[in-house]
């Protein structure tokens, strides 16, 4: 089991910062995430830990190592990328016994360990495929095989379901998820899509600029968000502003939001209300307003709802089609404590 | 184009559906038979009718002369000709062998140059590409004459190693196999450089990247990912380079001094000197089957390993 810290580490690009000042620890045996728009370092961050490319300062911990400055190949960190990566020329048999022959293992031992590995991801008996002749599904758990075949203290994956569809996404992530599980490695995620950080992780460290934003498990990311653009970057989001009124609203020109009370806050604030915790009814609620825009998304659909004072806001309503059309006036309301008043934002940022 | 489609949907029974599936293929689609589009052939035709005039026609002539006498009548006294005198073949075997050599030091030497190139930075690659390509620019013949003064024995490299002290006369570099060896790598390197440099360069970054996570050397890396991957370049232009060889005529006729007759400088004899057209036909039809048939098996070859 091991553990990697980052402390203090930037690395830039010519004049470009693409971390800056980075400190993070990623717990062992933990599944995490590093989640950000494209930009926000993300990519840097795997590459300085996979030892791609090395940090202009700060220092990097794998266990009780630094690696630093320790090259790719002594590290012993099992890499999936996006694009697979496996080697053309070699049979499956061949890329999945790359690493133990590096090593100099006994021809029975790599045959046997290559074998367990081709049974956890299921595809024995494609042992003499080329990776061309295989489905993107089937490279990339190839690809996954080869990364954990020789044990490594830590597992990375780089965007690893991007480049599969729709349905084969679900597909290897539980058998990501699955395996993570079973061999209890330490494994370190880079990914652009929340849907995938969400359902994957242990922990979740959001990205934005090349510094942390906020490091939480998906649901504190997800419902406890610290910043509006981590509340907007995962989900959909209704911002509230206004003034913490003590009997429990956040009163604003926009309105009278009824909210649970906010703990230390007081005056101006910002509040966060996911569409899905909102209801919509003829009957009388907190604010009213004209449904304007409908979009059916099948498990749900989408309302965007012009409140009287004008302001919109984007309302769920699950398994409920047609159950408003445009136009047609409605009630919003919630429960107060679904409010969120996000505690490093103030409200009125224009 | 919808009608093309179901053609090709009726033409797949689902046992080949099946198997496609089955080896996880990527279902390609099956061969029309049967039936030729004349309006496309009808296309290409002015092409194809050129490059059977001034490239068939006279290949096929040379076939013939080979096999006919003066009055026109089949023989094969030319062929026996060619048989009786050892004179003929031995030119051959020496063209085959020369072109193997240069192929194999231009290999070596283009190999290492483009892989050099790769590794420098932006400009330099270009400077470094620029010079390679500049030498397409130069005639053949002014850098063959360059070489004698270069190589000859008061050239520039003999003084300077005998100003150096390594050696007290001059090394015999020219009117020799060395001075054909090296004229005629001068000219084909780049054949062989550019398109293995273009295919160093298009090699996916990432798979030298994870090859490097996995623990493996920097050596390791080089000949069991990087040099497989750009052997089929190599080998393409390797072919190319044997059989570009096997036609040189200014190189050895310059710096092999007349010593050391490749094929083509004894078909010059042949036809200017001697006007033995028939005979010439003959080494012409005998190195084409030879040609042929190395690349035949280099194809087999290839084939059999992909």
């Amino acid at each position: 089991m091991t553990r990697v810290s980052f402390s203090q580490v930037s690395k830039s690009f010519g004049a470009v910062k693409a971390v800056s000042d980075l400190s993070l620890t990623v717990c062992s045996g933990e599944f995490t995430t590093i989640l950000g728009p494209s930009g926000s370092g993300k990519t840097t961050m795997l590459s300085l830990i996979a030892g791609i490319s090395q940090p202009n300062t700060g220092r990097i911990v794998l266990g009780d190592r630094d690696i630093t400055f320790v090259p790719a190949a002594k590290r012993n960190i099992g890499l999936v990328f996006q694009s697979y990566a496996l080697f053309p020329h070699m049979s499956i048999f061949d890329n999945i016994a790359f690493p133990l022959r590096v090593r100099s293992l006994s021809a029975a031992e790599i045959r046997s360990r290559v074998e367990d590995a081709l049974r956890m991801v299921r595809l024995s008996g494609l042992e003499a495929r080329r990776p061309h002749q295989l489905s993107g599904g089937q490279q990339q758990r190839v690809a996954l095989a080869r990364a954990v075949v020789f044990k490594p203290d830590i597992l990375l994956l780089d965007e690893p379901l991007a480049a599969l569809d729709r349905k084969l996404r679900e597909e290897v992530r539980s058998e990501i998820r699955a395996l993570q599980r079973a061999l209890g490695i330490t494994t370190i995620m880079v990914t652009h899509d929340q849907e995938e950080a969400l359902s994957l992780s242990d922990r979740v460290v959001l990205l934005s600029g090349g510094r942390v934003e906020q490091i939480g498990t998906p649901f504190e990311i997800y419902h406890q968000p610290r910043t509006r653009f981590a509340a907007g970057f995962l989900g959909l989001a209704n911002f509230i502003e206004g003034r913490l009124d003590p009997a429990g609203a956040i009163v604003g020109s926009e309105g009278r939001f009824p909210c649970a009370s906010a703990g230390e806050r007081t005056g101006v604030v910002c509040g966060l209300l996911r569409p899905e915790d909102i209801t919509a009814s003829p009957e009388k609620g907190f604010v009213r307003g004209t449904v304007r825009d409908v979009v059916f998304l099948g498990e749900i659909a989408r309302y965007g709802v012009e409140l009287d004072t004008g302001r919109m806001m984007t309302v769920h309503v699950g398994g409920a089609v047609g159950r408003f059309t445009e136009g047609q006036p409605v009630w919003l309301s919630w429960d107060p404590e679904r409010i969120w008043i996000l505690p490093h934002e103030g409200g009125a940022v224009h | 184009m919808t009608e093309e489609t179901r053609d090709q949907k009726d033409a797949m029974t689902p046992a080949t559906l099946a198997l496609e599936a089955a080896s996880g293929r990527p279902q390609a689609p099956a061969r029309r038979q049967g039936r030729v589009r004349w309006d496309l052939v009808l296309l290409i035709a002015p092409l194809l009718i050129l490059v059977v005039a001034i490239f068939d026609v006279p290949l096929l002539n040379t076939l013939y002369w080979s096999t006919v006498d003066d009055a026109g009548n089949p023989t094969t006294e030319h062929f026996r000709e060619f048989a009786e005198s050892s004179a003929y073949m031995r030119i051959i075997w020496r063209t085959l062998v020369i072109a193997l050599e240069v192929t194999a030091i231009t290999a070596v030497a283009g190999y290492a140059l483009a892989y050099w190139i790769t590794k420098l930075g932006r400009r330099l690659r270009m400077v470094m590409l620029g010079l390679v390509v500049t030498t397409f620019w130069v005639s053949i013949l002014v850098r063959t004459y360059a070489w004698i003064v270069i190589l000859g024995n008061a050239g520039l490299v003999n003084r300077t190693l005998m100003d150096l002290g390594l050696i007290s006369k001059p090394v015999q570099f020219l009117y020799n196999e060395l001075g054909i060896l090296i004229g005629m790598v001068n000219v084909l390197l780049p054949f062989l450089v550019l398109p293995l440099y273009a295919a160093m360069v298009r090699l996916d970054e990432r798979l030298l990247q994870v090859a490097e996570t996995l623990g493996a050397s920097r050596l390791r890396i080089f000949w069991q990912v990087f040099f497989p991957l750009t052997v089929p370049t190599l080998a393409a232009s390797c072919i190319l380079i044997f059989i570009l060889s096997l036609g040189f005529y200014i190189t050895p006729a310059v710096l092999g001094g007349g010593k050391v007759p490749l094929v083509a400088n004894m078909m010059d004899l042949l036809i200017n000197r001697f006007a033995r057209w028939e005979i010439a036909a003959v080494v012409s039809v005998v190195l084409m089957a030879v040609t042929l048939s190395l690349y035949a098996i280099y194809q087999w070859i290839r084939e059999r390993s992909a």
